[in-house]
């Protein structure tokens, strides 16, 4: 193979981490700060991809100009979901991150069909920025490059607000300690709630991206989740810059697996990843051993 | 034994043999449904062990259904066994893999277990897809040999002996250490409980169990592909019913089972377009409403609300969970 | 309370008087059509779960000709009844369903469900009741060969769906091939014609491979393809798979003389969803609206005015499977499920397909595929020529051109 192929077959897998990364920051987000594995993720990446494409095709507004309704709407959204669902959840059982679990997973599929009855089950998509730049001999799809640099800068922007804001740092404390943050007077309930409200509209921005990308229909939300998952599990749960690491890691992976394999072996990588790098480090790449 | 446990077991020997008897007279559609209930509620049980019991909840059981199913036919399209033998060799086969991955995978803790037996699931998923023996994305298709009838009779004992095998956890040395890691592993692991072989062997118990329906099931379908050997929707369906009768006790699986089959079987007749949108709203509200499950919460109720779940086997930290 | 019942009364009195007037006028038949009990046709299709779309098709297209068969008078001189349950894409239900059909709801004829992975499991049942079952939505070889005598395939094989496509390449004297699928039974069935095909063509098969349902990311793929360089790119992909396969040969700026992809291109949302990149992808159909069979243009238009939308294959194949049936069922003279698999397996009829005919194990032999490309925006019949509407445009325009 000649080293074009090669560098172009890099170049994917890179783009394809950028995919990789957007679609699981909101996830890592909601886990770092409330240890709540999110399985309703997909379902906000993919509701808000469809309202994309919908409003695509019925009035050719672009996806960009959608993000901030579908942001906002998201944030309403997870806010309630968090205030009235899963703070109700009893606080101190011992299996509590199964109860979380199991509520999220009851929540993906309420989503799914809320969205099969709003958008019905077809496939959409969306012909926009489906071009490509070429830079000698490489090409670089044009939504991807945006994808790639929206999951850098929406990436950054998150480490600014939770370091550099009151709200952010709020955040951070609940995150790293409780009780700390509850005797430093924070209201611990009230930060959850808008970190899962921040969450869902984030996954619900990066569906917006992700709608020049993806063919989606509302019962595919499993595979954003478990990308996410796959990104954050091999990045560290909870850590932004393991999250784009995780996300590389499975791109380049995913691009010379499908080339030098094939496409169905491609298909297992990411799980046959993420269960070695948890045996061998069982907090994943970056992540803080849980206490 | 004592008087009660001897009419315990007259009484489930009693039922299951009435389940058994009334088979051929159960018109196609009413065997069916008493199939897929079986089925339902043998899964739940499977699952029970290792998430409810254990404490380690998993999203990948249907690995070992998979597992059994492929087993079967592929044993069934190569050979003239009588089907049975090759489901009980689906059923070992499932046990075999559980061994070495139940030790690897329950070096995980919480959800990174849970996903992490997601990800194997998938990944024997994609590997049957694209393994030419299983027939790759197509599957296997098999002749129609065997009747719905000795489908129904093989799960009702697969599901009978999951039963008595949870009795037995239930009742146990064995279920005790179960709860006592499932409470604090390690607490549990300086109190002197050898922690991995008490999990492990949890693990195979939960294996065995779908190992053995998947080749019923095989034969049943007639045809084994990836999507239905390995199915995210018989696994949730096993997941909700135990969380809804509750996880973790002996009559949860069961009341779970039953009473959300029906409640299914209603709601897809009368809503199709919105079963979805329905079940999950059903699920979210349970956890709100009866987050340790319907037999938890009746058993507390019959007690006066007092705090003695401890004694019925329910968790201690469940009992200071009730509101 | 009582007044009104006796107002009933007198009323029912004279509905009968009335009928009994309309069949003096209409002969012996309608009163027939009135007094006696529907025969009622069952099916379970999928209305949620992954196959979702497809089910809903096909159960537009059985409603809609129950209902106008009812307008002409039903079948036997009989009314005609629909009764169907939504399966969730899931074998096991359906199985559950037409055992319902027959058990509980005793139906008196059975239509197939939508899709091979049901058509297959629940053909079983058919077969065990020794019921006829028609299977209008199932084109894979699979479901057939398993020598259930009670099941008759409505769409043309999955393995000519390439024949059209393969003789305008080798017209145009095109030498090697490319050949991608999902890696599911449809796909592989149509694949599976490829490497004969080429042989006798004096191609040569430049890649092969299969790709698992679900993939989205085809950017290795497509540098496989463009490393192999064939001069047909055959894809047997399904929706998703056909638009994001297309996108990224545009970003690599990849394009083969020819594109097609067997079944997503074949659909109505393919040419929105994929924008102006979908022009000169070819795609088959097993059915089009302009086809000059008997009745298609009737269909188009009583279909478009009860749905509000065009009809698509789908749809047309139920509509035509359950016209088959009833002309078997009106030569077997009654509802003996024998007489009518006799007729089934023997019989030739004009449909909105072409002639229906099948082989000994129920296979269908009598249509064709279509081969149609996207041309402006519309999907334009291209091969045979004896359909055909437009010319084929070659080559595929390359992508900077556009």
């Amino acid at each position: 193979m000649s080293a074009a192929t090669f560098a172009q077959i890099t170049l994917d897998g890179l783009l394809l981490g950028g995919v990789y990364a957007l679609s699981a920051l909101g996830f890592t987000m909601i886990f770092g700060v409330m240890r709540v594995v999110n399985l309703a993720h997909g379902s906000f990446v993919v509701l808000s991809a469809l309202l994309a494409a919908w409003a695509y095709e019925r009035y050719h507004v672009s996806p960009l100009l959608v993000l901030p309704v579908a942001f906002a709407a998201a944030y309403a959204l997870g806010a309630a979901i968090h205030r009235f669902l899963l703070r109700r959840l009893p606080a101190e059982v011992a299996s509590q991150e199964a109860t979380s679990l199991t509520l999220t997973f009851g929540l993906s599929y309420f989503l799914a069909g809320a969205g099969l009855a709003l958008f019905g089950g077809t496939f959409r998509a969306v012909p926009y920025l489906t071009g490509a730049f070429t830079v000698g001999p490489l090409s670089i799809g044009q939504a991807r490059l945006l994808a790639f640099v929206a999951a850098a800068l929406l990436t950054a922007a998150l480490a600014l607000y939770l370091r550099a804001t009151p709200a952010g740092r709020a955040i951070r404390a609940t995150s790293q300690h409780v009780e700390g943050a509850q005797a430093c007077g924070i209201d611990v309930d009230a930060v959850r709630t808008s970190a899962f409200a921040l969450g869902s509209g984030i996954a619900a921005a990066s569906g917006c991206l992700l709608s020049l990308i993806y063919t989606l229909n509302p019962e595919m939300g499993d595979v954003f989740t478990l990308n996410a998952f796959a990104v954050v599990a091999i990045g560290g749960l909870g850590s932004y810059a393991g999250a784009l690491a995780g996300a590389a890691i499975l791109g380049l992976a995913g691009s010379y697996v499908a080339y030098f394999a094939n496409a169905q072996i491609a298909e297992a990588a990411p799980y046959v990843i993420f269960i070695l790098v948890l045996l061998v480090l069982p907090a994943g790449l970056m992540g803080k051993r849980a206490a | 034994m004592s008087l009660r446990a001897a009419l315990g077991i007259a009484l489930f020997a009693a039922v299951v043999a009435t389940l058994a008897v009334t088979g051929p007279f159960l018109s196609g559609y009413w065997l069916a449904v008493a199939y897929q209930t079986l089925l339902a509620i043998g899964l739940a049980y499977g699952w029970n062990v290792i998430s409810g019991y254990a404490g380690y909840f998993s999203f990948g059981q249907i690995t070992f259904f998979g597992i059994g199913a492929y087993t079967t036919a592929l044993i069934a399209s190569h050979t003239s066994l009588d089907w049975r033998i090759a489901a009980l060799a689906g059923g070992a086969l499932a046990v075999a893999v559980a061994a070495p991955a139940g030790a690897i995978m329950l070096r995980l803790r919480g959800p990174f277990f849970s996903l992490g037996m997601l990800g194997l699931a998938q990944t024997l998923r994609v590997v049957a897809a694209s393994s030419g023996f299983t027939g790759g994305g197509t599957g296997l298709y098999l002749t129609a040999t065997v009747t719905p009838l000795a489908v129904y009779e093989w799960t009702l004992a697969v599901a009978a002996l999951a039963f008595a095998a949870t009795v037995a956890v239930d009742r146990s040395a064995f279920g005790l250490r179960l709860r006592a890691l499932r409470e604090d592993e390690q607490v549990a692991g300086t109190l002197g409980i050898a922690v991995t072989g008490a999990k492990v062997r949890a693990f195979l118990i939960s294996a065995a169990i779908p190992g053995l329906l998947g080749g019923g099931y095989a034969m049943y379908l007639t045809l084994v592909d990836p999507p239905s050997a390995f199915s995210t929707r018989l696994e949730l369906q096993a997941i909700v019913m135990t969380v809804f009768g509750g996880i973790g006790t002996l009559w949860g699986p069961l009341v779970g089972g039953v009473v959300m089959s029906q409640i299914s079987e209603q709601l897809w007749a009368r809503f199709p377009q919105a079963y979805l949108m329905i079940f999950g709203g059903l699920l979210v509200v349970f956890l709100i409403v009866v987050p340790r499950g319907v037999v938890p919460a009746i058993a507390s109720r019959r007690r006066g609300g007092s705090r003695s779940a401890r004694a019925s086997g329910a968790p201690a930290a469940a009992a200071g969970a009730e509101p | 309370m009582s007044s009104i019942r006796s107002t009933l009364r007198r009323a029912g009195a004279f509905a009968a008087a009335a009928a009994f007037a309309a069949a003096c006028a209409f002969g012996a038949a309608s009163v027939r059509a009135a007094d006696q009990k529907p025969i009622v046709i069952g099916a379970a299709v999928s209305l949620t779960g992954a196959y979702a779309d497809g089910g809903k098709y096909t159960l537009q297209g059985y409603e809609l000709w129950v209902k106008q068969q009812n307008a002409h008078g039903g079948l036997l001189g009989r009314k005609l009844e629909l009764k169907t349950y939504d399966d969730q894409s899931d074998a096991s239900v359906g199985i559950r369903l037409y055992e319902k059909l027959v058990n509980e709801d005793h139906v008196d004829l059975l239509a197939g469900p939508y899709g091979s992975a049901l058509t297959a499991p629940t053909s079983n049942v058919a077969a065990r009741y020794k019921m006829v079952m028609f299977c209008p939505e199932d084109a894979a070889p699979v479901t057939f060969d398993r020598g259930n005598r009670y099941i008759f395939q409505g769409l043309p094989q999955a393995v000519h769906y390439v024949d059209g496509v393969m003789a305008m390449a080798k017209a145009r004297a095109l030498k090697t091939v490319a050949l991608v699928g999902e890696d599911t039974p449809f796909p592989h069935a149509i694949g599976s014609a490829v490497p004969e095909l080429a042989k006798s063509d004096g191609m040569t098969v430049v890649l092969t491979e299969y790709y698992p349902h679900n993939t989205s990311d085809f950017s290795a793929l497509v540098q496989k393809i463009k490393a192999a360089n064939p001069d047909v790119l055959l894809a047997a992909s399904f929706v998703p798979d056909s638009i994001a396969l297309l996108r990224q040969l545009k970003q690599a700026d990849v394009a083969p003389k020819m594109v097609y992809e067997a079944i997503g291109g074949s659909d109505p949302a393919f040419g929105p969803a994929a924008g102006k990149d979908a022009d000169g992808v070819l795609s088959s159909t097993a059915w089009s609206a302009d086809l000059k069979t008997p009745g298609n243009g009737e269909f188009v238009k009583s279909f478009t005015a009860e749905y509000g939308r065009a009809p698509d294959y789908h749809s047309a194949s139920s509509f035509a499977g359950l016209t088959v049936l009833a002309e078997a069922v009106k030569r077997a003279g009654g509802l003996d499920q024998e007489k009518i698999r006799e007729q089934l397996a023997s019989m030739k009829m004009e449909t909105l397909f072409g002639q229906y005919s099948v082989d000994p194990s129920g296979k269908q032999v009598g249509y064709q595929a279509y081969a149609q490309q996207w041309q402006g925006g519309r999907q334009v019949i291209v091969y045979p020529e004896s359909h055909a509407q437009g010319k084929l445009k070659f080559p595929f325009a390359s992508w900077r051109g556009r």
